[in-house]
């Protein structure tokens, strides 16, 4: 009986520890500002204010438009990425002259704090969403150029052995056994530069843009408009945190057949 | 015949044709580089206006690195950067341990981490200078808030990690649960620890300078928006080679300091 009640209670258990981190954090900012421990409600609006906000920015069309820019540029920025890193990583990991030609430069590249770089690409780009999107490609890139690198480098010659005597090209064994092989390792990569890629193209925003929910925040806090500035910033965050989980789940299914246990 | 390159002054030519592209190649692609970098704007194909050729980024940079308002907003930023890196630190590696110890910290922390991970931090700075104006308290706030989250999650995996034999022998031979923790859990969590550090120093000057170009004031960012703001490309060119250098040269430091100083830890940082 207990059995059966525990195991009646896991959906919920489940569906508890979901919600519990948003409970905390509305909790949380909704103490805060009723309590005016940061300031007033000027500075500090209450949840509720802001989310009449929101509904009034979803309702003049603004909030959607300004997402959907961001989103836009986020996804290219990170198709960009994985597609370069995907194909530059796998060169890094099979082919030695690349590995020893690119090495210099991909690991001065690395480390670099990329934003150091952003007032340069938007001399190069202009103000428009192209230098943000490059800054989003920057940041996105190395995860999975490096990801993609180490597990393209460490295939056990046996399987590339097999493949080829059971008459697969060297062509074919690049899709059929090297990049599959290297997966759990290109899509923790692919993970971390999901994140950066929405970090770089909303920061690119608020630094020198004209669109986007980074502007939206820019905007807001120049003009004193600060409901707008946390619609801005629960949004982007709300995004990035779906973004993630949604890349989690198909990163799951992805390596089901794999021993390496995914994250949560 | 020597066969360590580093005791034979003669090397066998086969050796030296495959030693040959470890030296040549990285050397050949980083010419190549700069050579494009050098040549472009040359020959037009990119206006000088938008990518300066490199020869002169580099005078320049020796231009920057001698005016008296560099060094000054450099210095600033460092601070900064130490202050909020030293506190994230000593936050952080505690809390992580502790997570990975007892397991209803974990299951009430992690939640929160997951949550806040997507969240753009260096993007808070707007807020924290609207709860606390834009002075030291939200200056390096905003690193720790940077940083916090990977060196929370490194000392969590590391302490997770620990093998329970070790706590119980020393257990067994009397030793306290502080002792425990600082004898054998940290050492043992240490890898894990110091490869987390090697994320946050990134993640952090990566805050230090976003932040300061969206609140301009002083520091190195601020120096940078100047730049941009006056329309003087060879600047921006030459500051942002300085501080990717910069970033460049504290990753090697520490990674080298590590490898030095704790020549017992396996694998890399």
């Amino acid at each position: 009986m207990s059995l059966r009640c525990a195991a009646a209670l896991r959906p919920l258990a489940w569906l508890w520890w979901r919600v519990y981190p948003f409970v905390v954090i509305v909790a949380l900012w909704w103490v805060l500002a009723d309590r005016g421990v940061l300031g007033n409600r000027f500075v500090m609006p209450p949840p509720g204010d802001v989310l009449d906000r929101a509904r009034e920015l979803v309702d003049d069309g603004m909030l959607v438009d300004q997402t959907w820019v961001t989103i836009r540029s986020v996804f290219i920025a990170y198709g960009l990425a994985v597609v370069v890193g995907i194909s530059v990583g796998t060169l890094i990991g099979r082919v030695r002259a690349v590995r020893l030609a690119l090495r210099p430069i991909v690991s001065f590249l690395f480390p670099t704090p990329k934003v150091a770089l952003y007032p340069a690409m938007v001399i190069i780009f202009g103000l428009g969403t192209s230098s943000k999107i490059a800054f989003g490609f920057s940041e996105a890139l190395f995860p999975i150029l490096l990801g993609t690198a180490a597990g393209t480098s460490q295939i056990e010659p046996r399987l590339l052995w097999s493949a080829s005597s059971l008459g697969t090209t060297s062509g074919q064994s690049l899709f059929r056994v090297v990049i599959p092989a290297a997966l759990p390792s290109i899509l923790t990569g692919a993970r971390i530069a999901l994140v950066g890629a929405i970090i770089g193209v909303f920061l690119g925003e608020m630094i020198a843009g004209s669109k986007g929910l980074g502007h939206m925040m820019a905007v807001a806090y120049r003009t004193l408009e600060t409901p707008d500035m946390y619609v801005a910033i629960v949004t982007v965050s709300l995004v990035g945190y779906i973004l993630d989980r949604t890349f989690l789940t198909a990163r799951r299914a992805l390596l089901s057949w794999s021993a390496e246990e995914a994250p949560r | 015949m020597s066969t360590n390159p580093a005791d034979g002054a003669v090397l066998p030519a086969g050796r030296l044709r495959r030693l040959a592209p470890v030296v040549l190649l990285p050397a050949l692609s980083i010419a190549a580089l700069l050579g494009l970098w050098e040549l472009a704007p040359r020959a037009g194909w990119v206006r000088e206006t938008s990518i300066p050729p490199f020869s002169d980024v580099i005078g320049e940079v020796f231009d920057v690195l001698g005016r008296p308002g560099f060094t000054t907003n450099l210095a600033s930023s460092a601070e900064r950067w130490a202050l909020g890196l030293l506190i994230a630190i000593a936050v952080g590696v505690p809390l992580g341990i502790l997570m990975g110890r007892w397991r209803p910290l974990y299951r009430l922390v992690d939640p929160l981490l997951v949550v806040s991970y997507p969240v753009p931090k260096t993007a808070l700075i707007l807020l924290f200078v609207l709860w606390w104006e834009a002075g030291t308290v939200s200056r390096v706030g905003i690193v720790v808030s940077g940083c916090l989250i990977p060196i929370v999650i490194s000392s969590y995996h590391g302490a997770n990690a620990v093998e329970e034999r070790l706590v119980w022998s020393a257990r067994g031979l009397g030793t306290g649960p502080l002792g425990r923790g600082l004898r054998v859990i940290v050492p043992a969590a240490l890898p894990q620890i110091l490869s987390g550090l090697r994320l946050a120093i990134a993640i952090s000057i990566f805050t230090v300078l976003g932040s300061e170009l969206l609140i301009r004031g002083d520091g190195i960012g601020a120096f940078m928006f100047t730049a941009l703001d006056n329309g003087q490309t060879l600047t921006v060119f030459a500051m942002s080679t300085i501080v990717a250098t910069i970033g460049f040269l504290l990753d090697l430091i520490y990674v080298q300091a590590v490898r030095r100083g704790l020549p017992w830890l396996e694998g890399d940082v």
